[in-house]
């Protein structure tokens, strides 16, 4: 969990400071370990807390009286076994009743043993930044001073000054001696008379209500949370107590009577984990629940208040579980109800003045002498305070921050209620807190447990025994009720709010004006775990629009229980009834989007984990959800405005709907649909386009009839037809046609048909651009090296195999070593394999010369694919000219990764040679016809030249490049009648039969080609005929 | 085994894969493509050892492992496998967009040099063979070759004029120099498709020669 604090204190409202809810006050009683949590880290003194109001000696509570006063016995317990600062630091309001032994107050003097909190931080110390348990402080700050009167902070800050040795230090240094004789000692004990407490109402702490218990907090922990609620330290760094008990749980017993412990040891402390010895609560029993039917032990019991009383022994203690608030708020005694029916009836509380006073209140004590009451209780009882009070609301420096309970004077019905003054039930602050806090919190106190009954007692302050917060650490989000939309409340707690429902009622029927505004309904975000400002607090409009029933009907009670609460009085303005389809929708959307918007994050992260989910077809899509007021302001009101709309219930929606998961779903309006009367024809479309829809139409029909006609026939097909192919005749015949046109040459001598190609039989052109070739050839000097580019995959093999036998062939015999390089990776190895076959053929190498086969590397070298294409070409030529390591990469070693044997002195020699090309495409005769280039930093006088011997198919392109740049390319060969040319010019036939062989291949060529071309023409006429056929058909 | 045994069952085996490919005549079938795919999976797995013993283990000798180490050479040797590293991200979506750095430079070298070249290598020659033809000997060859160019590129010319009704039409003039540059496109993609024609009966009468007669023992 974050420990980031709730809030600031510096951005508190001073009315708060001073009443103690502040981090500071948490921080106040945090030890000053280096692990510890950061919200027991030293904190701040709080100097800006008022000066104490000076305590009314004429205020003693009003049980206290003299005939209730304990014996003096019961609370002599020694100074020196109460805790240090206890010793030392007692409040102001508690100073005068430790003063004498023989007071009460004198069980308050704790042993010098260290305590638990004697760990913790002074109060000076600077408060941390994150406390989650921030408003928790008010149980740790220093109690008010004897001059304040009874305030907000109030409420429960007097017991946490009981529980600070710091804040008990500044207050006794700070207050005057004076108050310590001025106040009787014996106020306590007349305090702690059990049949004269006064009735009073109980104060809720709804701050506190977040807390709220759970069923999974178990019942040990319950009893231990309880325990730890006031101490810092596990049992086990309790120091011995002087009252012999072996946990630290009951600090409060220090405040009791050893005596009386020890002579009144409890029977049921066997059981008891907490408190062997366990003072008389019978007092406390009978006070709040005089109809308590079932005394309980003191295991059951709120052990700390159980230690607070000086008299009786814990049998006679009927208060069932831990509620110390129940047992002090609820008092009984006739005397208590005739003060209370003395008060003027504007002084008065509305509960009480409306006359539904319970039947406790019959045994109200009677009220004592205002001196005979401490000070706090003497300034929360006086009805004189009530002006004081009021003057100092006034001076607050914003009267909007003052929580509206205080401004409409809800304390004054504490002025003739009994101490302790607990956190009241404020439905004023209730509205300030947002629906899901309320969820949270504990069910509000019922009107039974002002009439004594015993639900009071186990429901008032029981949710608070759930919580550690003492612990080390911040309760884990596991432990915290988790609200869920589906479930937003636990059974434990409906439960609860169907057996208190009569504090509803009672609430109801007193009229208690609440903010009505539905805006500014309880549902009001509170972001606890950012910087709280409490400045920020929506201001409540004037207390007469909105009564308790409007707030608990939408967020707190469900609709069952709803039916049975009784009408709101007729004062109070009706709820302004919301339409039967979207009952309350906007509002409540509006409110729980603004609420689920400023949620603190670890209040978010206790939202539902599970994201709704689309069921589309098979598939799942998880939504994000995200809170309402994300969406802009106007779908929002669109939204509201939606849900505003009457419509009909909507259908049941099945599990299979796509937004059957979504709660949050908008269901689209039944608004009525009343078809459009048509539009006349006429008015739709012109006649050129109903024209054209007919067209369409006849359109759509025909291609519908066919392929309906189509999947008919493939249909009534037998199978055998279906899987056969199409077999086509007018392609068979071509195919045979051309087949024998290229086999026919080889049987037959078809010279009269196709003449052979000759050197002799050319013109003058053809024979210079022979010679252009030939003297390319020639101009390569004897050993040298020379660049072939076999720019030819295998499938061109059959045409340029002869012209780079020709070109090779020449170049051998005039004893130039060919380089060969490719930028195809096949073209490199089927130029090895075009060397090795022509150094295999006893033949060629005869024609040679040579009488041993062709040597890889020595007469010959095939280097390794030139990678790149474009830029490999231009790589290559740049590598002619620099001597970088791309020149090493690319002549180094040869296609068999062995060192080729070219340097950078072969260089200039492949420059100056020219580079014999053999091209299969216009796109290879292209690429090097760009990028074969000198770089620009060459010699301009030295160009890079070229041959190129291409296809056929390459002769257009590369005829247009040899005639535009004939200084680079110096020669051209095209395709299979070339080379048979070139090799007739340069006598590469070994014999008579070999050339007829090859000039056969021509003639096979040439044949085909006729045979072709006759076939083209044949099909075009046909195909002609055919069209004129049909359109005379058609016409 | 002798060499010549080999090459002999080379040539057969080369035979024998001419006939299933001709076999496609009769329609697709299964000796057409198992020779299909052998013809595949050999080029493939050549083009693959080329490419590592041509390719990039001699770069890698030069760069990368040559001594004495050079920190430049260092970086330019691994600065191809860098950006072959980027290529490889294209195959992801989510990482396809580092993909593209690599991609920016393969095409953008390749661009670069494909107009350099294109300007070099092919227009500036090209506009200076057509000049050099107008000689007088020669006239009606440059004359040809002028109108030819002049229409063909009229004819890409997409400028027209829109009608009051609606119609987009060019000048007059325009189309009919268009229709003779639609003539000159005609004649030289029939004189290509007639060169490739060509080519195609060259290769297939080497392939009869050279290894269907020898199956017939010729």
């Amino acid at each position: 969990m974050t420990e980031r604090p709730m809030f600031d204190d510096e951005d508190l409202p001073s009315w708060l400071v001073e009443a103690g809810i502040t981090f500071a006050g948490r921080r106040a009683r945090v030890g000053a370990s280096a692990d510890a949590p950061p919200w027991e880290l030293p904190q701040r003194s709080l100097p800006d807390l008022p000066p104490p109001l000076p305590a009314p000696e004429e205020a003693p509570p009003p049980w206290a009286t003299a005939d209730s006063l304990p014996a003096a016995a019961a609370v002599d317990v020694p100074l020196e076994e109460a805790p240090p600062g206890f010793q030392t630091e007692q409040p102001d309001w508690l100073l005068p009743a430790i003063e004498g032994a023989e007071t009460p107050l004198a069980a308050l003097e704790l042993p010098d043993a260290p305590m638990p909190w004697d760990a913790d931080a002074p109060a000076e110390s600077g408060a941390p930044p994150d406390d989650p348990f921030s408003d928790l402080d008010w149980m740790t700050q220093s109690p008010p001073a004897a001059d304040q009167p009874a305030s907000p902070t109030f409420k429960t800050s007097w017991l946490g000054d009981a529980m600070l040795p710091d804040a008990m230090r500044e207050a006794a240094e700070s207050a005057a001696a004076a108050n310590l004789e001025a106040v009787p000692d014996d106020w306590l004990s007349a305090a702690e008379t059990p049949s004269q407490q006064p009735a009073t109402p109980t104060f809720k702490t709804s701050w506190l209500s977040e807390a709220s218990p759970t069923e999974a907090v178990p019942e040990a922990d319950s009893s231990a949370w309880d325990v730890d609620l006031f101490a810092d330290s596990a049992p086990a760094e309790m120091p011995a107590a002087p009252l012999g008990s072996t946990t630290t749980d009951d600090w409060m017993r220090d405040f009791s009577v050893e005596d009386a412990l020890e002579s009144d040891p409890d029977p049921t402390a066997e059981n008891s984990p907490t408190l062997p010895t366990a003072p008389d609560l019978s007092w406390l029993g009978d006070a709040a629940m005089p109809q308590a039917a079932e005394p309980l032990s003191a295991t059951q019991s709120a052990d700390w208040m159980r230690d607070f009383s000086v008299e009786g022994d814990l049998e006679s203690a009927a208060p069932t579980d831990a509620d110390w608030l129940s047992k002090i708020d609820l008092p009984t005694g006739e005397d208590a109800l005739t003060e209370v029916a003395a008060e003027p009836a504007s002084d008065l509380p509305d509960w009480l003045s409306s006359g539904k006073v319970p039947d406790a209140l019959d045994d109200l004590p009677a009220a004592e002498p205002a001196d005979a009451m401490p000070d706090w209780m003497s300034a929360d009882s006086a009805p004189d305070l009530s002006a004081e009070l009021a003057d100092l609301a006034a001076e607050l420096p914003n009267a909007s921050e003052v929580p509206d309970w205080l401004q409409t004077g809800y304390l004054e019905p504490r002025t003739e209620s009994a101490p302790p003054p607990t956190p009241a039930p404020d439905l004023s602050a209730d509205a300030e807190i947002p629906a899901w806090m309320r969820d949270l919190a504990p069910a509000p106190p019922t009107p039974s447990a002002l009439t004594g009954s015993s639900d009071i007692a186990t429901s008032g302050m029981d949710w608070l025994d759930q919580y550690d917060f003492e612990a080390s650490t911040a309760p884990e989000l596991a432990d915290i009720p988790k609200p869920s939309r589906a479930a937003p409340r636990s059974a434990n707690l409906e439960a609860g709010l169907e057996d208190e429902l009569d504090i509803d009622a009672l609430l109801a029927g007193t009229d208690v004006p609440i903010a009505s505004d539905p805006d500014l309904l309880p549902v009001a975000p509170i972001n606890l775990d950012e910087e709280f400002d409490f400045d920020t607090l929506p201001d409540l409009p004037p207390p007469s629009d909105l009564t308790a029933h409007d707030i608990f009907v939408d967020d707190v009670l469900p609709a069952d229980v709803l039916a049975d609460l009784p009408p709101p009085a007729p004062a109070t303005p009706p709820v302004k009834p919301s339409p039967p389809s979207a009952p309350s929708a906007p509002v409540k959307a509006t409110t729980e989007a603004a609420a689920v918007s400023e949620l603190p994050e670890w209040v978010a992260e206790m939202r539902p984990d599970s994201s709704p989910t689309l069921m589309i077809g098979d598939q799942q899509v998880t939504l994000e959800e995200r809170p309402l007021s994300a969406l802009p302001e106007a779908i929002l009101a669109l939204r509201e405005r939606l849900k505003q709309l009457p419509s009909a219930p909507p259908p049941a929606e099945s599990k299979d709907s796509q937004l059957s998961n979504i709660p949050e779903a908008l269901q689209p309006p039944s608004l009525p649909i009343t078809p459009a009367p048509l539009a006349p024809s006429g008015a739709l479309a012109t006649a050129a386009q109903l024209a054209g829809v007919q067209t369409l139409r006849k359109i759509a029909a025909a291609q519908e009839s066919i392929l309906k006609r189509r999947m008919e026939t493939e249909a009534s097909a037998p199978p055998s037809l279906k899987l056969r192919a199409r077999f086509k005749l007018d392609r068979l015949l071509l195919t045979l046609l051309l087949v024998a046109a290229v086999v026919l040459p080889f049987f037959t001598d078809l010279d009269a048909l196709v003449p052979p190609p000759r050197h002799a039989n050319l013109d003058a052109a053809g024979q210079a651009r022979f010679a252009a070739v030939s003297r390319a050839v020639s101009s390569v000097l004897d050993g040298s090296p020379v660049l072939v580019a076999f720019e030819y995959t295998p499938t061109a093999a059959g045409e340029l195999d002869d012209l780079a036998r020709a070109l090779l062939r020449d170049l051998l015999q005039r004893g130039a070593r060919p380089v060969i390089l490719s930028t195809n990776p096949s073209g490199a190895l089927h130029a090895y394999h075009v060397l090795h076959q022509l150094s295999l053929d006893p033949a060629e190498m005869q024609l040679l010369g040579r009488s041993s086969p062709l040597v890889p590397r020595r007469d010959y070298v095939v280097l390794g694919y030139l990678p790149g294409g474009v830029s490999g070409v231009r790589a290559l030529a740049n590598a002619l000219y620099d001597d970088s390591f791309q020149q090493q990469v690319i002549f180094e070693s040869d296609l068999e990764g062995l060192p080729s044997g070219i340097s950078a002195q072969t260089m200039p020699i492949l420059r100056a040679n020219p580079v014999f090309v053999l091209a299969q495409s216009q796109d290879d005769v292209q690429t090097w016809a760009e990028q074969f280039h000198a770089p620009a930093s060459a010699p301009s006088d030295a160009p890079l030249r070229m041959v190129i011997a291409a296809a056929s198919a390459a002769t257009t392109t590369l005829q247009t490049y040899a005639t535009a740049d004939p200084q680079r390319i110096l020669g051209t060969l095209i395709g299979l009648r070339d080379a048979l040319i070139y090799r007739d010019l340069r006598d590469q036939y070994a014999d008579a039969e070999s050339q007829r062989t090859a000039e056969r291949r021509w003639q096979s060529v040439g044949f085909t080609a006729l045979s072709a071309a006759l076939a083209i023409l044949l099909g075009a006429a046909f195909g002609m005929i055919r069209i004129l056929a049909q359109r005379r058909r058609a016409q | 085994m002798t060499p010549q045994t080999l090459e002999q069952i080379g040539t057969l085996a080369g035979a024998v894969l001419t006939l299933c490919i001709f076999s496609y005549l009769l329609g697709d079938n299964f000796l057409y493509r198992i020779a299909i795919h052998i013809f595949i999976g050999a080029a493939a797995g050549f083009v693959l050892l080329a490419t590592l013993e041509s390719v990039l283990i001699p770069w890698l000798r030069v760069t990368v492992l040559s001594t004495p180490l050079e920190l430049p050479r260092l970086g330019i040797g691994l600065l191809p496998f860098f950006f072959g590293l980027l290529l490889v991200y294209k195959s992801t979506p989510r990482l396809s967009r580092l993909g593209d750095f690599g991609l920016v430079i393969v095409l953008g070298v390749g661009t670069a040099l494909a107009l350099l070249g294109a300007i070099n290598g092919t227009l500036i020659p090209l506009v200076g063979a057509a000049a050099r033809e107008f000689r007088p000997e020669n006239a009606i060859n440059g004359l040809i070759g002028l109108i030819g160019t002049i229409s063909v590129l009229i004819y890409f010319t997409y400028v027209g004029l829109r009608r009051p009704s609606g119609e987009v039409t060019q000048f007059l003039p325009v189309r009919f120099v268009g229709l003779i540059g639609q003539g000159f496109i005609a004649l030289t993609l029939g004189a290509t498709y007639g060169l490739l024609i060509l080519s195609a009966l060259t290769v297939l009468s080497s392939v009869v020669a050279d290894r269907l007669f020898i199956l017939i023992g010729r």
